[in-house]
This record gives C-alpha cells, sequence and structure tokens, in this order.
C-alpha cells in the first residue's frame, strides 16, 4: 500500500519538474511579408504553393527539447525565398499519425518522450509590376 | 474470455486509428492579419494579447472549449489590422497534470488541454489589399 503512495506521488510529481518547459513559438522578425489575406497592397500574382511542416522530438514531458525548436511563421518566411512574401497563410500545431505512434507505442504514452509537429501551407508571391523584386525594395 | 479480450484489442485499434492526426490546433486570425513585416505606412494603435487552456477530449477529436485561436483574436475593426503577431503554445504543468491524472488515469485521453496564446499590435492602415493572381 505504501509503495502504491509513493508510485503515485512519483508520477504526480514527476509531470510538474518537467511542466512549463515544452513550448513551441511561432515568430517572425524578418522583411518578408506573410499575411493570412489573399493579397498584399500591391498587385501580386502566385509564384507556386506550398505545405511545409516540421516534427520536434522531446523527453519527458518536454523537460529535455532535442533539435531545433518549432517556428512555423520562420518555416513561412524560409519557403518565401527571394520572393516578398506569403498570402493565404495558414499555421497549425497538434500530432499527426507518426506523432502519436512515436508518443503513444514506443514512448510509452507520452510517458517517457513525444514528438509535436508544425504545418504551414501558404502561396508565395511576388510583385506584377517586378518580376523577383527583393522584399526590401518596396 | 479471448472473444472479450479480442474485441477490447479491436476496439482499442479502431479508436486509435480514429484518433489519428486529429490532434490539431489552427491557428485562425482575422483576415489580412501580419505575421511578418508591417505593411509600409502602416501606424501601431495598441497592443492586443490573450492566453487561453484549450481542451480536448478524445486526442483531440473534439475540442471542449474554443478551438485553436481562432475566436482569441478579435477582429480589430475596418482599416485597421493585427501584426507583428506571435503565437505561443505551452505545455504547463497544469497541462500535464490534468493529461495525466484525469486523462490517462480514467481514459486514454479523455482530456488534453494546452495553453495557446498571442501577441500582436494593431494597426492601422489605409491601403487596400489586392487579392495575388494566379
Amino acid at each position: 500500500m505504501k509503495r502504491r503512495s509513493l508510485a503515485l506521488c512519483l508520477t504526480l510529481l514527476l509531470p510538474t519538474f518537467g511542466s512549463g518547459c515544452f513550448t513551441v513559438h511561432h515568430a517572425y522578425h524578418g522583411d518578408k511579408l506573410l499575411t493570412n489575406g489573399a493579397g498584399l497592397e500591391r498587385p501580386t500574382k502566385v509564384v507556386r504553393h506550398f505545405e511545409a511542416s516540421d516534427r520536434q522530438f522531446f523527453w519527458l514531458h518536454g523537460f529535455i527539447p532535442t533539435g531545433e525548436p518549432l517556428n512555423g511563421l520562420a518555416m513561412a518566411a524560409t519557403q518565401a525565398g527571394e520572393h516578398p512574401g506569403v498570402v493565404n497563410l495558414k499555421l497549425k500545431e497538434g500530432q499527426d499519425f507518426t506523432d502519436l505512434l512515436i508518443t503513444h507505442v514506443p514512448c510509452i504514452l507520452g510517458f517517457v518522450c513525444g514528438t509535436w509537429s508544425t504545418w504551414v501551407e501558404g502561396d508565395v508571391v511576388e510583385y506584377v509590376d517586378a518580376p523577383l523584386m527583393g522584399a526590401t525594395e518596396r | 474470455m479471448k472473444i472479450r479480450i479480442g474485441a477490447r484489442a479491436a476496439c482499442a485499434a479502431a479508436l486509435a486509428l480514429a484518433l489519428t492526426g486529429c490532434f490539431t490546433m489552427n491557428h485562425t486570425f482575422p483576415p489580412n492579419t501580419q505575421f511578418g513585416r508591417r505593411p509600409e505606412g502602416a501606424v501601431g494603435i495598441r497592443p492586443q494579447a490573450d492566453k487561453a487552456m484549450k481542451n480536448y477530449m478524445l486526442s483531440g477529436l473534439f475540442p471542449w472549449s474554443r478551438f485553436g485561436t481562432k475566436d482569441m483574436a478579435k477582429d480589430p475593426g475596418p482599416g485597421r489590422q493585427l501584426a507583428d503577431v506571435e503565437v505561443e503554445t505551452q505545455f504547463n504543468w497544469l497541462d500535464i497534470v490534468i493529461w495525466i491524472v484525469p486523462g490517462q488515469y480514467y481514459g486514454y485521453y479523455v482530456w488534453a488541454p494546452r495553453h495557446v496564446g498571442y501577441e500582436a499590435v494593431v494597426i492601422e492602415n489605409d491601403g487596400e489589399i489586392v487579392a495575388a493572381t494566379h
């Protein structure tokens, strides 16, 4: 009985030590225009549509994250390349089939480790009056 | 007995399959929100921010409360947009304790919360948006 109580207490305490650590922060401070709107303030045309994703692995409820932090907005800006920006931007995060499989099977229902993903989707655009115009020239 | 175990395993497998890919938070903001550089000539009016606990059941299949950031960011109104938007999702101590205690002990992912928040600046922008052509 004592052992069971101790195990229960440890189970309850363990997550509090690892808490507040896994944080996904989507932010971008560069020179690209990123909007969920249909266009920019000057006429543009769609260069290409993109869908991109990134996955991060962590140990102990996110207490020890590994690899590069997830950042969907930075990922969208990278997709813009030399073009001025992205329109129709959609940002989401969570767990897909692979994340659930990793988190629930080898990571034992997420107690030991887990993964979290971010997805972005949008249209890379360029100004119609100046093909391949850089964003800084606006 | 064997049939019951088999049925349970089949139910668990079906449930697991049904739940896959569902735990997804869509960060939806008002139209023409700016996540990157501000449009030229835009003037910042005031900061705007919110943070809330988002509750999901069955591994995210159904939201218990408001979904993603859809209802967190209010439309700033005509001639105004949100800019400098930053979104943060956190597994804080409360989320993890809830997820483990009622969530895992009384059902597989019955209750799985996350804390989602955003920070932004309301800007005034006179420019008109021209939809991109294909």
